[in-house]
């Protein structure tokens, strides 16, 4: 990343005041105005570079809005026969559960979906959680208070693009240019991660708000490692032509003076850069043996082990990932379908957390699962819809696992979290979540509101998932 | 119909269109597919946007909405220019070719849109798919989806209706279905037939446009209202709320209560009004329930898909219909304070569902201003939104919906034609991967040897662009029309909404693509789809000359001096003498401007 692009970040208008200053005193330097930084000053900064100082976050975001009630089933007879009578033509055979056996819990027997079995293995082990009923709020909000609206409500709830937006951002109440992994990345590069490395925030699944930060500038790699430019290196062709490669090179990077096309040409500058450097860094890499799923999560999921093993190369003590499915808009087929959908979801998450022992750095990373929203208790026939709370599984050698974090729901109709049709009015905030994931990730406790900055609105800030 | 929001309304104007027929009257139709909308006040004009190809939709469904005529404004025609010509053809179509330039400075643009109005169709898609290749083909073997591609991409490069080959792809990207993700993936005749019934009506009224999307079994299947059952309280069943939801929050209203010029309107608080709740959305729901396949009678097997007498049920080239004992008859209530009365039929329930959405005040600003970003600029002005805006309200003749009128009022305006907005550094937007590909396939007359043009896999970001037609990730589109990416852009509060599919992999794709394409045309041996560049040969001993052809046909001349000095300057450093020397000047000069900055945006 270059110093123009900081400067314009930090010159433009932030999401916040309080953002903006922050920012600014960190892209200066000014190490007064922060304890963190004196710390990291102190360390010797993006110099230091051991192993065991590295952390990366994982982002597993299921498109479409993940059905919570047939990934976490209650095994308990007289509960599974209310889940059952709620959505009969749904309900996963009794028989079919995978049963759980958490710690600190005492509502009715749960089982996962048949489908997840990696996951169960880990969740057993102690290195998966579950967050429960974790949804967008904009504050805490009882069923009563929603049907009487009488509190703040995230805006446009049960709409995919709203709510993977608020999601993704952190903001249900607001409109917001960044997202939460992007305000991280803007909070820890600077001090974790060499000034010439490429971006913190790394998407193997496309453009995505969530890596969004001010000056935090999400790099984009595709399953099999960055594409090389074609006529700008030795292209057949044009082997008797050198000034015309130069040409090409001078054309694709330049600009005509509008902004759009200004910021077209900041990605070509990108694309040259970053594929030179991240090239060269993965032909040296070790080869995995882990065996990851052949499909297109696992495809990702495998790029993210491969960066992670070269973070040194990087010169990245800090790394953000966001890797994607999608198809998870069950409103037909969902008893068929969304079992091989978690079927690869299971594989790529098991299979990332195996390449993290393998690498001998699974207390280093936390992968964890988000989606647009969860979906209606009830059926529609084959299928149920747009609903608000779900539930999240978080995974990795530093997460306290065999845990349920916060508050599993009573799975029926009419409850005190229904708010209609069994859609789950959330007991945890999307802040508090990212809060948890935060702090591990080195985020200071009195930094946490420049990341989730509706967090103090939560009384529990820390969910407890994490070591 | 009372306007609900009437009390906390501070901003924006009363409503001119006429207020939907309430009285839920059926008028006789021809033919057993006829159309809801059937307010018939308008004369009945020709069939669906001039369509004369009998294909799905286009199955004489009276317009009783009606549509503009094809006379455009009458006055003294300033013809435009060559450049102006070619600017207007890259809005219009799929981009311009030397042909159509000269069509369009002869005729101006208003008889130019007046021809295509009018213009047929040579064959529809649902045809190719079904014989298995082209209109005559004698080995007809083109098989599964790779035939709708190839049908779609050969009436871009090939046929006469280059205005409705443009408009109906836009059309599928704001009315989406997709093989992604989807039930539809792999159905050729599914597309084929949806993609016909947008071409069939998007010269016609958006009432039937709207009935259109509704009714086909493609949309049916991808947003899950084709056997849609009403409510059960015995199983807890409710209806599926999922193409309720869209219908209004994609395809017709949006999410917040607009202005005319497409700002939101305020209520006393200052706050947004939303257009919905979600118990609209369960009202709407119970409105699309008893609808599968359409076919002459209602019996259970139509309803499930099954054959009959060993005659297979499934049809995707005409719409859905009413199946009575699985809709819902109870009493529902939708937007608007509209409330359906209990036991009103399923074919009345859908129409005045449908006619409250169409006269919502929403529908001209809403869909306008997303039609204009996909045409000529990501940022239109509220004055443009409005000018659209007021053409759908009111044609000129009383008409609400007419699309002719719409269409002719995004393409003619001045923020579209004027030399300023051409310099203006907020108009334009980026070419989208698809239309670039499409400019090139049409300037340079590429074709195969076959004839045929298999173009199966655009959509690889690494191999290809990223892109595909009727492929989108979901019914969300590639990109969404408020996407603004991180720096100025978003910083100056605007907008770039195909820069979502903008990133390292994917422009690195279009440079690869762009220099495959331009040299050795896109797929393999005699399916190959090449460019003989047969025009621009003679001109690569010229450089100037060359690059200024080529500038006209991708750009409407508007490359600048250092593009135009870096594609002369390689061009010059080929030796003419080298083994295909002029070919590689060509195809050096087209694939440089294919990743200019002029051509990958548009202004």
């Amino acid at each position: 990343m270059s110093d123009d692009t900081h400067d314009k970040s930090v010159a433009a208008p932030a999401v916040s005041k309080g953002i903006n200053r922050r920012l600014a005193l960190q892209m200066a330097g000014a190490a007064g105005g922060s304890a963190f930084l004196t710390q990291l000053a102190a360390a010797g900064g993006a110099a230091a570079q051991t192993a065991d100082d590295f952390k990366a976050l994982v982002c597993v975001f299921l498109y479409g809005g993940n059905d919570q009630s047939n990934v976490i089933i209650p095994h308990d007879t007289t509960a599974y026969a209310r889940y059952q009578l709620a959505r009969p033509t749904l309900a996963i055979p009794r028989d079919d559960l995978l049963t759980i056996n958490p710690v600190s819990y005492t509502g009715p027997a749960l089982g996962l979906s048949p489908h997840l079995r990696g996951i169960r293995g880990l969740f057993g082990l102690g290195k998966a959680a579950v967050v429960a009923n974790v949804g967008t709020l904009a504050y805490p909000v009882t069923r009563a208070q929603y049907e009487a609206n009488s509190r703040p409500l995230p805006f446009q709830l049960f709409s995919h693009s709203d709510q993977t937006g608020q999601w993704q951002s952190g903001l249900p109440d607001k409109a917001s240019r960044t997202g939460w992994l992007g305000r991280i990345g803007d909070m820890m590069a600077p001090g974790f991660n060499s000034p010439n490395a490429i971006s913190i925030a790394m998407s193997i699944a496309g453009n995505n708000a969530m890596q969004t930060g001010a000056s935090t500038i999400q790099y984009q790699i595709t399953p099999w490692g960055p594409i090389r430019i074609d006529p700008i290196n030795s292209w057949g062709p044009l082997w008797q032509a050198p000034q015309a490669t130069e040409n090409i090179r001078s054309m694709l990077l330049r600009q005509n003076g509008h902004m759009i096309s200004r910021g077209f040409s900041a990605i070509y500058n990108r694309a040259v850069e970053s594929e030179q450097k991240l090239s060269r860094a993965l032909e040296s890499a070790r080869p995995l043996t882990t065996v990851f799923p052949n499909n297109y999560l696992g495809a990702q999921a495998r790029m993210v082990a491969r960066l992670i093993s070269i973070q040194q190369k990087l010169g990245q003590r800090r790394q953000i990932y966001f890797i994607a499915a999608g198809g998870y808009d069950f409103h037909d087929n969902l008893l068929t379908e969304q079992g091989e959908r978690l079927t690869e979801l299971d594989g790529a998450i098991t299979a990332l957390y195996q390449a993290t022992v393998e690498m001998g750095v699974a207390p280093n990373v936390t992968t964890f699962t988000a989606s647009d929203f969860g979906r209606a208790l009830q059926h529609n026939g084959r299928g149920s819809d747009h609903g608000w709370g779900a539930h999240h599984f978080v995974v990795g050698g530093a997460v306290r696992g065999r845990r349920i974090a916060g508050t599993m729901p009573t799975v029926d109709l009419d409850t005190d979290t229904d708010a209609g049709q069994g859609r789950l009015i959330p007991t945890t905030s999307v802040d508090q979540y990212a809060a948890t994931l935060a702090r591990w990730f080195g985020v200071p406790a009195s930094d946490l509101a420049t990341i989730m900055p509706n967090l103090s609105r939560f009384s529990n800030q820390n969910l407890g998932f994490m070591e | 119909m009372a306007d609900e929001h009437a009390d906390v309304i501070t901003t924006g104007e009363a409503e001119t269109a006429p207020a939907p027929e309430s009285k839920p009257t059926r008028r006789k139709r021809d033919k057993l597919f006829g159309g809801l909308g059937v307010t018939a006040s308008a004369a009945v004009l020709a069939a669906c946007g001039g369509s004369d190809s009998g294909g799905s939709g286009g199955n004489g469904i009276n317009n009783g909405y009606g549509q503009g005529g094809v006379e455009g404004p009458v006055g003294p025609v300033q013809l435009p220019t060559e450049n102006e010509s070619a600017r207007f053809l890259s809005h219009a179509t799929f981009g311009p070719t030397m042909a159509e330039i000269r069509s369009v400075q002869s005729l101006g643009f208003d008889a130019w849109l007046n021809q295509q109005f009018t213009a047929p169709r040579r064959d529809t898609h649902f045809g190719y798919v079904t014989r298995g290749g082209p209109l005559g083909c004698s080995t007809c073997d083109r098989m599964y989806v790779n035939a709708f591609l190839e049908s779609l991409w050969q009436q871009v490069a090939e046929d006469a209706d280059s205005l409705r080959q443009r408009i109906a792809f836009t059309l599928t990207e704001l009315f989406v279905v997709s093989e992604v993700n989807s039930p539809l993936d792999g159905n050729a005749r599914a597309l084929a037939g949806y993609l016909d019934m947008l071409a069939d009506r998007c010269f016609g009224n958006f009432r039937d446009l709207l009935e259109g999307v509704a009714l086909h079994p493609a949309m049916g299947h991808y947003l899950s209202h084709l056997r849609n059952e009403k409510e059960d309280a015995a199983t807890g069943r409710i209806p599926d709320e999922n193409f309720a939801r869209e219908v209004m929050q994609l395809f017709t209203i949006g999410l917040w209560e607009l202005n005319i010029d497409g700002t939101r309107r305020k209520s006393t608080l200052g706050n947004d009004i939303p257009t919905y709740t979600q118990k609209d959305i369960s009202g709407m729901a119970r409105v699309f329930t008893g609808w599968s396949w359409g076919g002459p009678d209602d019996s259970t097997n139509r309803w499930y898909g099954w054959p009959i007498d060993e005659v297979d049920t499934v049809r995707w080239d005409i719409p859905m219909r009413p199946y009575q004992r699985f809709a819902s008859t109870s009493e529902k209530r939708i937007i608007r304070n509209v409330v359906i009365p209990a036991g009103t039929n399923a074919t009345d329930t859908v129409r005045i569902a449908l006619d409250t959405l169409f006269n919502h005040r929403n529908v001209g600003p809403f869909i306008g201003k997303q039609l204009i970003q996909r045409l000529v600029t990501s940022n239109p002005s509220p004055e443009y939104v409005s000018r659209v805006a007021e053409k759908f309200n009111n044609n000129g003749s009383g008409v609400r919906g007419d699309m002719r009128a719409v269409i002719r009022a995004i393409l003619t305006d001045m923020d579209a034609t004027s030399e300023a907005s051409m310099l203006s550094d907020r108009g334009g937007k980026i070419r989208e991967p698809i239309i670039r590909f499409g400019s090139w396939l049409r300037a340079f007359g590429a074709k195969s040897a076959t004839g045929i043009y298999p173009i199966w896999n655009l959509e690889d970001t690494v191999w290809s662009i990223g892109q595909n037609p009727l492929r989108a990730p979901s019914v969300f589109n590639w990109f969404r029309p408020d996407y603004a990416p991180q720096g100025e852009i978003a910083d100056a509060g605007l907008v770039a909404p195909e820069f979502q599919i903008a990133h390292e992999t994917t422009v690195t794709g279009w440079a690869n693509f762009a220099f495959s394409t331009a040299f050795y045309g896109h797929g393999w041996d005699e399916n190959r789809i090449a460019a003989s560049y047969a025009e621009e040969l003679p001109l690569a001993d010229d450089p100037p000359r060359l690059v200024d052809r080529v500038n006209l046909l991708l750009t409407g001349r508007q490359l600048d001096r250092e593009s135009k000095a870096l594609i002369q300057g390689a061009v010059a450093d080929f030796p003419l003498d080298a083994e295909n020397g002029r070919f590689v000047r060509v195809a050096l000069c087209v694939a440089m401007t294919m990743i200019s900055p002029q051509f990958q945006m548009q202004r």
